[in-house]
């Protein structure tokens, strides 16, 4: 057996080439920064007939912020680029934070936003962000555009909104959840390992009081997914120790985790109280407003 | 499904047909003959496959023949120059940074990449260049110690009243 199974190989040009080769090859996948996709076809764990390559398309990979129209984030931008971007750490901090906690250096250089989304691993960094983050996914087809939530993107594990013939061709999040602060806590084995458990957050402050917090999970359900609970007991609420500790239990509550070799589904649930409180507090400390006990 | 590739691999111009599924640890090890590149996890988190890309370290045994097409390969065997070793490897023997040796290629070349674009590099720097390079003979200290005198002796050499200073 090959190490790698054959497979047919081209290089798209353009977004709407890449579209019509993934309606016109059946078994056709997308090639970007070739690193979850690769492991998976030396493991014969998932063996596409033929490869789309999109870095050869021109554009797929920039990171455009304008006050007006918010930012934009191409499927192909790097993690690193994410991470040592002054746009994104003056107007999105969370990215830049959850970005630097990606795996190594190398995989961070090598590995695009756009493909660790679409490979929709549960324990993904930076899905927990963006949903922190608020941000919207772009879906392309030979049939027109699309756009949702990412908190709506995942499905199951490894499972997405994306039709076979279907592209994500851009991340964006509004200009009004600017200037957010944000807090990324992640529990982890090791300097490079993914999250045993990872909680992003981010406030919005106004007088004093918490005019809207999201908050995003990593590898604390079968998805990335949101705490539309725990988000709800906040919004109005004074940032005190005791509405950020009764957020972080709804959090907990609202998780669905598994048992797997890194955690219990106990042990995730219970660390995702602490750090949702962590992230929380964190967060708030950084909108410049101490947290009363 | 053959493609023609030509890349330069340590500063030499290699223009051949590879198949697509080829990965790039492959033609380095078996076709090029350069085994001083090595395998370990295959799955990206080990570090021993590292080589550099256009000056940065990547995963050779995750990264496509195809996909280093026009690109800047450096392998360890790269750094020697006319038979004269790199300060990182001359650092490396030196301070004794080597036990069993396999993961040592991955942790020099990641220490390059680093030390080529910032050549005085803090400690957390160099942690956080080599955090994706496992050592299971457990020597990190030595191999950081190595990388700080490297970083040391080059910044000597090239700092230009070191030479006028020399008798």
């Amino acid at each position: 057996m090959a190490r790698v199974r054959e497979f047919q190989y081209l290089e798209a040009t353009s977004v709407e080439e890449a579209c019509a080769w993934l309606r016109e090859y059946g078994g056709a996948k997308v090639f970007a920064g070739g690193l979850a996709l690769t492991i998976l076809m030396k493991q014969h764990l998932f063996e596409p007939t033929c490869l789309i390559n999109i870095k050869t398309i021109p554009g797929l990979d920039r990171i455009d912020y304008d006050a007006a129209t918010g930012l934009r984030i191409g499927p192909l931008a790097r993690h690193q680029w994410i991470a040592e971007s002054a746009t994104i750490a003056a107007h999105y901090p969370i990215l830049a934070e959850a970005a630097g906690h990606v795996a190594s250096l190398p995989i961070r250089r090598m590995g695009t936003v756009g493909g660790s989304l679409s490979h929709a691993d549960p324990a993904t960094d930076m899905a927990a962000a963006l949903i922190a983050a608020g941000a919207r996914l772009h879906l392309r087809s030979s049939d027109g555009e699309r756009t949702l939530p990412i908190e709506e993107f995942f499905l199951d594990a490894h499972e997405t909104q994306l039709q076979p013939d279907e592209l994500l061709t851009g991340i964006s999040v509004a200009a009004e959840l600017a200037g957010r602060s944000g807090a990324h806590e992640k529990l982890r084995k090791n300097a490079t390992d993914i999250p045993i458990v990872a909680v992003s957050v981010t406030v919005a402050l106004q007088d004093g009081v918490l005019r809207e917090a999201r908050i995003g999970l990593a590898a604390a359900a079968p998805t990335p997914m949101r705490c539309p609970a725990a988000e709800a007991l906040l919004r109005g609420a004074a940032p005190t120790a005791a509405s950020i500790a009764a957020a972080a239990a709804q959090a907990a509550r609202e998780a669905r985790p598994i048992s797997d070799l890194r955690a219990s589904a106990d042990y995730r649930r219970k660390m995702v109280r602490v750090l949702a409180r962590r992230a929380l507090r964190r967060a708030v400390a950084a909108a410049g407003l101490p947290i009363p006990e | 499904m053959l493609i023609s590739l030509t890349l330069r691999v340590n500063g030499a111009s290699e223009t051949l047909d590879a198949p697509a599924n080829e990965l790039l640890i492959d033609l380095l090890r078996g076709r090029l003959n350069l085994t001083g590149t090595k395998e370990a996890c295959e799955v990206g988190e080990c570090g021993s496959c590292t080589v550099l890309l256009d000056g940065a370290a990547v995963r050779s045994c995750l990264l496509f023949a195809f996909d280093a097409a026009g690109k800047e390969i450096t392998t360890i065997e790269g750094l020697a120059v006319d038979g004269r070793l790199h300060p990182l490897q001359e650092a490396f023997m030196e301070l004794g940074a080597v036990q069993c040796g396999f993961c040592i290629p991955g942790m020099i070349l990641a220490a390059k990449a680093l030390l080529d674009v910032q050549p005085r590099p803090t400690l957390a720097e160099i942690k956080q260049h080599l955090a994706g390079n496992l050592c299971r003979c457990t020597g990190y200290a030595k191999i950081v110690a190595a990388v700080q005198h490297a970083a040391r002796r080059l910044a000597a050499a090239t700092r230009p009243e070191a030479g006028a200073a020399a008798p």
